[in-house]
């Protein structure tokens, strides 16, 4: 079974850890603009939504490049830095805004799970970000809601 | 310099002009940031004596070395300036995600001196500064401020510090907002932005913030973390401050009796669970949100739709406990609902809570006791009566009746009421006390006496944290006292004070520290600041040094702006015996509080009038202070 990196944005408080621990792990440094997750916040709606690659079986971004240095791997797309000719046509396809451009080095940037331990899941104190298994990714929100009807049907 | 943007930004904003200088890394391992940096600033550069609202006064925002990290609690900068309120060292702290663009745009802080000859706000986008006209933005609240100029900015993560109202009107409590809900509330620095003609600050940084070594960082970050976590009051579980926000322990409070209530008349409160964070999480809360890089996350969002006091949204947040005690127990309010909505005026107008709640009950006094009529006032003004009070606060923000005057602050507004009206004002140097009552925790009432920003709850230690042995081994303090004798207590009052004092000139959130909420974490915050700046040798006794620097410093300048008179008081009310419940009784008297401040002095190495001796500020390495002091008759 391979493991997924699973949002909740109900638990999400907007504290931003997730990005700075993403850029350092990343970059080696703290540059919130080129870390790979983003927290999107909707302050009217009192909305974050954590946003990261979601490593699509069917990925639209591993059809478009044309260097093949976007690949599917086990339950993720990997990248292939060396191969990546920076010509951003996944960035085009990605139909979620995660792949990112690193003007410096003039290749993609995506989210690789940091080789399997993230370091955003890591660092957030919320509960609002997990690894887990695939199979499994759903459970806690199931159980979330069911706890929410048994607490109303208690009486 | 690692940890460092090695940059301030300084703004004249009589000439536009703008430029960067440079933060050498000796001048910062010596006053860090925050505090330490801002005191320097202003010990250096404000002429001796000058107007608090006029140009010659500087308005520094102070960022440091561990802004930009996810170093828990982080997310926290100072405003410093000469206070309109006092007179002396102005200070306030706000959280949010300020501190951390501004060093992604690659500044430790902004120094604002000069006035606007219009109102303006400045635009930063890493390097590229620019003053903007802001005539279209004048009166506008703090949402609308924002939204616009994002929308002028072009970037919606810009970060927006503002004024609304309140900081326009040099009302002399306006607070200094940011991200919509999160406010630097005291000493009154936004009526010293208000009066540059500032509107607005609009910051968007795309840089990067690079440490000495990243991996011990990351390593002492995540031990930080994890005791935060497992703290009783800080970690996520039922009745913490992010489970129900620091309003939480309203009912304790009442039942320990030091719920300020009825304008300081008593410490206990029969409808204390009406205000709480309980019934905010059985009433009107739709969750929470948190400040940069906080694993705590105790601000409230609410949400009031309609009724008599509809109109509450989420993007301003809820109440926290100083502004439930102050627009609640201490007005004798009990509706929630109400204090959602004084709240969120507050923080459209740019008020401080604290002042502006202390201001209306002082009103409700003085209206009670027929210092005040209801001819002066335009309506009556009962205890309790949600109603009257937000016309009240519109009329303080908006200067108009009655308002001006309270606008003043109560300490002013008492002398010109006379009549016996200052015995009602409960304040210390013209700041309004915290919601802390001090009879039934005295060795806070020396803080309040002493502190360099007037009457301040978040200098000193609240008793109750050392009612056990060995609280704070780390900084000498392991005797356990009681909460409602002075005695023993000037030493501990010092050595908090210190190190809050360094956590304030980090500066990080001092709720994720030793002497506010008892987190075990000195070595673990040593351990990041050594690894971001690669001060290797960094050691407790050097920050508690560093502490007692910037302490030192920000004493010296309300020293020196009162003419070398300290000015260490208690208001009057605390002399009288506390009304009512588990602290019935309590007073503290001006016998046992001048055999406090004496013995304080003592302990503090200031002379016996409170100023600091000249071989104390040499011990400091502040011997051009001690020559500024020289000639304010301050002990050899």
């Amino acid at each position: 079974m391979s493991r997924m990196i699973v949002a909740d944005m109900t638990k999400c408080t907007n504290c931003r850890m997730c990005e700075m621990a993403c850029s350092l792990a990343t970059t080696g440094a703290f540059a919130p603009t080129r870390s790979r997750i983003r927290v999107h916040v909707f302050a009217e709606h009192f909305k974050h939504v954590p946003v990261t690659c979601f490593q699509c079986a069917d990925a639209p971004c591993v059809k478009v490049c044309p260097a093949g240095a976007l690949l599917q791997g086990e339950g993720l797309v990997r990248f292939v830095k060396e191969a990546c000719i920076g010509c951003r046509m996944c960035m085009l396809a990605c139909p979620f805004g995660v792949i990112s451009f690193e003007s410096e080095a003039r290749v993609i940037a995506k989210c690789d799970t940091c080789s399997g331990d993230p370091e955003c899941v890591r660092f957030c104190a919320y509960g609002a970000l997990e690894f887990r298994e695939s199979e499994l990714a759903a459970a806690p929100k199931g159980r979330d809601f069911a706890r929410r009807v048994a607490e109303a049907a208690k009486g | 310099m690692d940890g460092y943007a090695g940059r301030l930004l300084r703004v004249d904003l009589s000439s536009g002009k703008t430029w960067v200088e440079s933060l050498d890394e000796a001048r910062a391992r010596r006053y860090l940031g925050g505090r330490g940096l801002g005191a320097r600033i202003l010990m250096d550069e404000v002429p001796e004596g000058c107007d608090p609202l006029g140009p010659e006064n500087r308005l520094v925002f102070a960022m440091g070395p561990l802004a930009g990290t996810f170093a828990p609690g982080s997310g926290r900068y100072t405003i410093v300036a000469k206070s309109p309120a006092t007179g002396g060292f102005g200070e306030a702290y706000t959280g949010g995600f300020v501190a951390h663009e501004l060093k992604y745009a690659g500044y430790d802080g902004i120094v604002v001196q000069g006035k606007a000859p219009e109102k303006v706000y400045l635009a930063v986008t890493n390097d590229r500064v620019e003053i903007r006209p802001a005539s279209h933005l004048a009166g506008r609240g703090t949402l609308e401020t924002e939204e616009k100029i994002k929308e002028e900015m072009g970037d919606l993560e810009t970060r927006i510090v503002s004024v609304g109202l309140a900081g326009e009107n040099a009302v002399r409590f306006a607070c200094v907002m940011n991200d919509t809900d999160r406010a630097a509330g005291r000493t009154g620095m936004g009526a010293v932005m208000g009066a540059k003609n500032l509107k607005a600050i609009a910051i968007r940084g795309t840089g990067r913030v690079a440490l000495a070594d990243p991996k011990a960082f990351r390593e002492h970050a995540l031990a930080d973390l994890a005791k935060i976590r497992k703290h009783p009051w800080l970690g996520d579980r039922p009745g913490s401050a992010g489970n129900l926000g620091t309003a939480g322990g309203v009912e304790d409070l009442s039942s320990l009796g030091i719920l300020p209530t009825r304008n300081w008349e008593t410490g206990a409160w029969e409808y204390a669970d009406r205000i709480s964070g309980t019934a905010m999480k059985n009433t009107i809360l739709i969750g929470r949100r948190a400040c940069q890089a906080c694993p705590v996350g105790c601000t409230r969002v609410v949400r009031v739709a309609d009724g008599p006091f509809g109109g509450v949204r989420p993007e301003y947040g809820g109440p926290e406990y100083e502004t439930v005690a102050a627009f609640g127990s201490l007005c004798q309010n009990r509706n929630l609902q109400a204090i959602a909505l004084l709240n969120q005026k507050c923080n459209v107008y740019g008020l401080d809570t604290i002042s502006a709640g202390s201001a209306i009950a002082f009103a409700m006094e003085c209206f009670e006791k027929g210092l005040l009529t209801e001819k002066e006032i335009g309506f009556r003004l009962d205890w309790g009566d949600p109603a009257a009070m937000l016309r009240l606060l519109d009329l303080i923000a908006r200067r108009e009746g009655i308002g001006d005057l309270l606008a003043d602050g109560t300490g002013r507004a008492a002398a010109k009421i006379g009549r016996g009206a200052s015995e009602l004002a409960v304040e210390v140097k013209g700041l309004e006390l915290g919601m802390h009552e001090a009879r039934g925790k005295k060795g806070l009432a020396l803080s309040y006496a002493t502190a360099p920003r007037g009457a301040d709850h978040m200098e000193g230690f609240h008793d109750p944290m050392i009612a056990a042995p060995n609280a704070w081994p780390e900084i000498g303090v392991v005797q356990a006292m009681d909460r409602f004798t002075l005695e023993g207590k000037p030493r501990v009052v010092r050595l908090a004070e210190d190190y809050t004092s360094f956590i304030n000139s980090l500066p990080i959130c001092s709720f994720m520290s030793l002497t506010v909420a008892g987190v075990r974490n000195t070595e673990e915050l040593s351990g990041m600041l050594a690894a971001a700046t690669g001060w290797r040798d960094i050691t407790i006794e050097e920050e508690m040094a560093i502490g007692e620097r910037a302490y030192n410093l920000a004493r010296a300048f309300t020293v020196r702006e009162s003419g070398g008179k300290a000015d260490d008081r208690l208001p009057v009310k605390l002399s009288r015996s506390l009304r009512g419940g588990a602290s019935k009784g309590q007073v503290i008297t001006d016998a046992d509080l001048q055999a406090a401040l004496q013995e304080y002095y003592r302990v503090r190495g200031w002379s016996e009038n409170g100023t600091p001796t000249e071989a104390k500020l040499r011990e400091l390495g502040l011997e051009d202070v001690a020559q500024q002091l020289a000639t304010k008759g301050g002990g050899r």
